[in-house]
């Protein structure tokens, strides 16, 4: 491989250390390797396995805290991001097969390119150096998430390579083993699939070096619609009235999304912004406000939808005597808010000086009532309530997003930080809600405690492809 | 030491986010001109030049705002072999001030490398 792949420099170890957007604790690896084949990423898991070293694979490595090693010995962070090519595109089958460490600017750009006609489902307010690869195996959000779910169920195949080094490929790429060019046309392959063991597991199960990606038409006809409501439970109820028609309409609605009007606040230095509702309402800013993201295959297509939604707004309006106001914008607000991959969930740091999503799904109808108790929860900590939600599959679930914003210069703010994620997250679980990335000292401890026969089979599987337990130890709560 | 302890507040702003990797474009998307060696799509090109060449986080001002982090912390030390290596990675970067631009929170990226 190389050995100026290979580090132990302290300081530039410590130059990939993060604590914030997800999680606040992560040590410092005691090794960076940077390979660039499948083959060697096979040689090195067989020498960790052999020597019982740990690992902690990243792609992108933007996960703050979670994505380095939770434990000591920290062991190696096997940085993927040299493995970085677009392997293969097929317009027919319509997927995309890409390496760990291809970043959603370079995908995208590639797609600009040369497949014009079909976009790759980047997330959306990830950073241009995130993976495409990265969102997907976690279950995250993309540009597609409310017509196409969470960005696991775009997945049509995957290749992991296990710690014994043996390399394998789900669905039916399995195949591949056998048959020359075979496609990861089938997710569900074979028979009984593995992929749900590699999605949302972290690096804990197997280290994946590529994924079949499904990806979606790219039409010229979209656009962004607005409305201020009154209440989240506005948003939440209106929503889904939309949403449940499931075809037509609510195809097109490719992110459907809501917040409050904090979100605007805490872009801004916390000492040279107006803290007042009121400088927003005069602004024409909504207390409670929700967008739609609308792609169509014509002008004609697009119309229709806008027609389609404000009636919609109208009837709930009628309905229940609290009439959505629909937000006049500019085309340049239009136009920066379709851009892809866009920066939108970085700035939160200017207010405080750092921010953790504490994300949540919920039912989409339970949404409302999710945000409402965080929102109060915050308040008490002396947090600004920002809330973010976003609708997954048609309104089946929603991403309820906390963005707690905090100064991580202050040991006490961040403590604060703590006991406030310590506090909800007993609520939470008891009302059936799942996070997003359970952190493990909080969250999984509740959560196992919850699930314990689930709990047992999952320590089961995990010592079957892991038996000595090297794969981001201690990032799943065991 | 105390020159870097000025800028706390604003080292402590960064997340990883790693745009300061890129030259990125806040205009609204469009097609790419494409034809440069290398250049897929002009919203987006490779922007630092340190971390272009020497590929480490380290030479990026995301990875450099850690380890100014480690040595406000205690846990880098800016004298000796450490010292050392913190000069190596910091000498590479031309203060083209790429980054200070791309940072979505602001981060006085040129002050703080030059401190």
């Amino acid at each position: 491989m190389g050995s100026e792949y290979i580090t132990t420099n302290k300081v530039i170890r410590y130059s990939y250390l993060s604590k914030g957007i997800m999680g606040l604790d992560a040590i410092p690896p005691d090794a960076i390797v940077r390979p660039k084949e499948v083959s060697e990423v096979q040689e090195i898991m067989r020498i960790a396995n052999d020597n019982i070293i740990p690992v902690t694979p990243v792609a992108g490595g933007l996960s703050g805290g979670f994505a380095l090693p939770q434990t000591e010995p920290a062991g190696i962070l096997l940085d993927l991001s040299r493995m970085n090519r677009v392997v293969d595109v097929d317009t027919d089958n319509r997927f995309v097969i890409v390496e760990s460490g291809v970043n959603t600017g370079q995908v995208w750009a590639y797609f600009r390119k040369f497949f014009p006609d079909w976009a790759p489902p980047v997330p959306d307010g990830a950073p241009p150096s995130a993976t495409i690869l990265g969102d997907a195996i976690e279950r995250g959000f993309s540009l597609v998430t409310g017509a196409f779910g969470p960005q696991a169920d775009l997945i049509m195949g995957l290749e992991v390579v296990l710690p014994n080094g043996d390399l394998f490929r789900t669905g039916s790429w399995a195949l591949s083993e056998g048959v020359k060019n075979m496609k990861p046309f089938y997710r569900w392959g074979p028979g009984p699939n593995f992929d749900g063991l590699f999605l949302g597991s972290q690096g804990t199960m197997g280290v994946i070096t590529k994924a079949a990606i499904r990806i979606i038409p790219h039409p010229n006809a979209k656009t962004i619609v607005a409305y201020g409501h009154s209440s989240l439970e506005a948003i939440q109820d209106v929503a889904l009235r939309i949403m449940k028609y499931e075809m037509g309409i609510a195809d097109h609605l490719v992110m459907v999304q809501g917040g409050n009007w904090p979100l605007v606040m805490t872009r801004w230095p916390e000492l040279k912004i107006p803290k007042d509702y009121d400088f927003y309402k005069k602004l024409g800013i909504s207390e409670w406000w929700q967008n739609f993201e609308i792609w169509a295959h014509s002008d004609e297509e697009l119309e229709f939808i806008k027609k389609r939604i404000a009636e919609e707004m109208e009837g709930y309006g009628q309905e229940t005597g609290n009439q959505p106001v629909q937000w006049k914008l500019h085309p340049k607000q239009i136009a920066s808010r379709l851009k892809k991959p866009n920066l939108i969930a970085i700035p939160y740091a200017l207010y405080r000086g750092g921010f953790l999503f504490i994300t949540w799904y919920t039912p989409w109808n339970e949404s409302a009532e999710m945000s409402e108790y965080y929102v109060a929860k915050m308040k008490e900590f002396g947090i600004p309530p920002v809330m973010w939600i976003a609708s997954i599959d048609h309104g089946r679930q929603a991403i309820v997003m906390p963005i707690v914003c905090f100064d991580a210069s202050d040991p006490a703010s961040v403590e604060n930080v703590r006991e406030l994620d310590r506090v909800t997250s007993e609520y939470c679980y008891d009302r059936g809600w799942l996070n997003y990335r359970p952190n493990p000292k909080i969250h999984s401890p509740l959560m196992w405690e919850r699930a314990p026969t689930y709990f047992k089979y999952l320590k089961a599987m995990k010592n079957l492809l892991d038996p000595n337990g090297i794969l981001h130890p201690g990032r799943l709560g065991f | 030491m105390s020159r870097v302890e000025k800028y706390k507040k604003e080292i402590y702003r960064c997340i990883q986010c790693r745009s300061c990797y890129f030259a990125y474009a806040g205009e609204p998307d469009r097609k790419g001109i494409g034809e440069y060696e290398g250049t897929l799509y002009e919203g987006i090109v490779d922007g630092c030049p340190a971390q272009h060449t020497f590929e480490w986080n380290a030479y990026a001002n995301a990875g450099k705002m850690w380890i100014a982090r480690g040595v406000l912390e205690g846990d880098l030390k800016l004298e000796g072999e450490e010292g050392i290596q913190i000069r190596d990675l910091l000498m590479p970067c031309i203060v083209c001030g790429n980054c200070a631009i791309q940072c979505e929170t602001k981060i006085p990226t040129v002050e703080i490398i030059e401190a």
